[in-house]
């Protein structure tokens, strides 16, 4: 695997690390929504 | 990282395989963001949780990062996350992560 | 009707020097009981009351410094000789963990605390001296021999009391109900925690402010972060009461504010309205202490080398009352809110909260001194690799400003130095939340130099999984014209 190749999203699972005074979950979900990728986990931290 | 949280992505690579996974991060500042992608990467950095020792090899973005924020409409971009990259460390994040990352795998 | 206008009238800070219960901050405690050698590295790193008491961000949260002596020290200010150190602090006090434990047992009416015998001999009279702690000894606590205490240790249904890192135990909570999860000895220790701290800082009012009686407090709202209630009803709540009654405000009933970290804020708008529509003259908000929040990030200061930083629980408490002619004036008209609708960043949040009232009110960034919002002590989060908190609200809400038009983008540093307030605030939640600056802006629009200043705060509802969503709210203070 190399990260040289352009990322694609289709079909894969995705793993959403937010954060509360970063950018949240619902966030980054709402901006990588219709790339095809399904959301396997999502979950905003709070850690303050 | 929350244990709860490594051990969800422990088992969401077992499940999917580290080649149809990807992890989006929104951490805020450089610290908290390589310390989460040194965990989902080569494990568990503090050697507390689930991932300890386990190097997952999952591939790993902050949503700053160019190889993710090319796939999203600017428009939408601009909208959601350009005042929060304002008001992050955007530049000092994407280039911490990019550093780590050209490290490792 | 102008005589109903709400204003602060009063302000008050307490901070309890807590070393020995820090081992029953929920980290902590998870911590011990997954890996018992944790509590001696716990021991070796807590400090002396003196430490606490010398200790610059605790001098600026009761008052001996200014905010702004914070950015005139550099960091790190745990191991800085003391400032000012014979001066009494003007907000309240920095008690000790003798006289607190003590008044745990004392507040609980129904003697689930016990103390060992020696214990109560040495703290009845501290408490006696203390005008602050006198009014509030009404009952001699239940007392234990050395011998029963043992016995209580052996039987195991409950949990001992200790005095900073001395390994025998003091006292001892027991269950209060065998088959009720919300009366374990754990959650009463809680919640007895954050009575006695919050009736402490309700009591420093009426020791500052001779004008101020408990009887004339008509109403007490606790922004607090405790869960009063039993198997039944496990929020049930109103501390606030139990809070009046122990500090002796025999004339008020009260309820109970849950909003997450944010809750005072809305607890001062709600306490306000009550005070401008004529419900009651005069509300006390108060915020007792979370013993949940001690030690939190313990683990990293230790890791570090740094003192254990989080062993101070905190209370504050804010008297509203009306129209005198010269307190500070409570703006209604001002209150930002965070719909159902607001996005989830940040940006986002600010921007209802903050930017809306600003826009609706036609003011100016340049017509506020302060903005003021978390006041987490950056010494005890840089550690933990979670930044400087404040610094990072500020450095947001420029952002947000400066997209919005309101500043300009080469104005951003600027803002946050000139706008913003450091942290100082020894505990996350409710009473970092801008609500421990409520003494230093009293005193800033009174005899100071400010004008007006926004509080606002956000909570992280998410955390109780119900929603995805968080909350913030916002509230003006002006000086009297």
């Amino acid at each position: 695997m190399t990260e040289k190749n352009h990322l694609d999203l289709k079909g894969k699972g995705l793993i959403i690390l937010g954060e509360r005074d970063g950018v949240p979950a619902h966030t980054i979900e709402q901006a990588v929504e219709g790339l095809g990728a399904k959301v396997a986990y999502s979950s905003t931290q709070c850690f303050v | 990282m929350d244990l709860e949280v490594q051990g969800r992505v422990k088992e969401l690579a077992e499940q999917y395989g580290k080649d149809d996974l990807v992890v989006i991060l929104g951490a805020p500042n450089v610290d908290s963001c390589l310390v989460q992608f040194e965990t989902i990467t080569r494990g568990d950095p503090t050697y507390a949780g689930p991932l300890a020792g386990i190097e997952l090899g999952l591939r790993a973005f902050h949503i700053f990062e160019p190889e993710v924020k090319r796939l999203i409409d600017p428009g939408r971009y601009g909208e959601l996350i350009e005042t929060l990259e304002l008001g992050l460390e955007a530049e000092a994040i994407v280039k911490a992560l990019q550093e780590a990352r050209g490290g490792g795998k | 009707m102008s005589n109903l206008q709400p204003v602060i009238k009063a302000a008050s800070a307490i901070l309890i020097h807590s070393p020995g219960l820090v081992r029953y901050g929920s980290k902590p405690s998870r911590e011990i009981a997954a890996r018992p050698s944790r509590l001696q590295e716990l021991l070796g790193s807590l400090r002396t009351y003196e430490q606490a008491e010398n200790y610059l961000p605790n001098d600026v949260f009761l008052g001996k410094q200014s905010p702004q002596s914070l950015l005139e020290i550099a960091r790190p200010w745990f191991n800085h000789p003391p400032l000012k150190p014979n001066e009494a602090f003007p907000f309240g006090e920095l008690v000790e963990e003798e006289r607190f434990i003590a008044l745990l047992a004392v507040a609980d009416v129904f003697k689930h605390v016990h103390l060992l015998e020696r214990f109560w001999e040495d703290a009845k009279p501290r408490l006696d001296r203390s005008a602050l702690c006198r009014p509030l000894v009404r009952v001699d606590p239940p007392l234990l021999t050395r011998e029963q205490l043992r016995s209580e240790i052996e039987r195991g249904e409950g949990l001992p009391l200790y005095v900073g890192t001395d390994p025998e135990p003091v006292g001892w909570v027991r269950h209060g109900n065998a088959e009720d999860e919300s009366l374990t000895a754990h959650i009463l220790l809680e919640n007895l925690c954050c009575k006695v701290s919050a009736a402490l800082a309700v009591r420093e009012i009426f020791h500052q402010d001779g004008n101020l009686k408990p009887q004339d407090a008509h109403f007490v709202l606790s922004c607090s972060e405790e869960a009063v209630g039993d198997r039944y009803q496990r929020g049930g709540g109103n501390l606030a009461k139990a809070i009046a009654e122990f500090a002796g405000c025999d004339l008020a009933s009260g309820v109970d504010i849950k909003d997450f970290c944010a809750a005072p804020i809305p607890a001062m708008v709600i306490g306000a309205a009550m005070v401008q529509s004529g419900v009651v003259e005069n509300v006390i908000v108060v915020g007792g202490s979370s013993l949940p929040k001690l030690g939190m990030k313990f683990l990293y200061h230790v890791e570090k080398g740094l003192p254990v930083l989080e062993d101070m629980q905190a209370a504050v408490a804010v008297w509203i009352g009306r129209d005198d002619g010269l307190s500070p004036i409570i703006n209604l008209a001002s209150v930002g809110r965070h719909p159902v609708q607001s996005g989830a960043g940040m940006d986002q949040q600010l921007k209802a909260i903050v930017v809306e009232p600003l826009e609706r009110l036609k003011l100016e960034v340049a017509g506020v001194d302060k903005f003021v919002s978390e006041l987490h002590n950056p010494e005890i989060t840089i550690p933990a690799n979670g930044g400087d908190v404040p610094e990072r609200n500020y450095r947001m809400l420029a952002a947000v400003l400066a997209s919005c038009g309101k500043i300009g983008r080469g104005e951003i540093a600027e803002f946050i130095k000139k706008k913003g307030v450091p942290g100082y605030v020894p505990t996350q939640g409710h009473i970092a939340s801008a609500f421990a600056y409520v003494p230093h802006a009293l005193r800033g629009l009174t005899q100071g130099e400010l004008r007006r200043c926004v509080l606002f705060a956000r909570a992280s509802l998410f955390l109780g999984q119900m929603t995805q969503l968080s909350d913030g709210m916002s509230l003006l203070l002006e000086r009297h014209p």
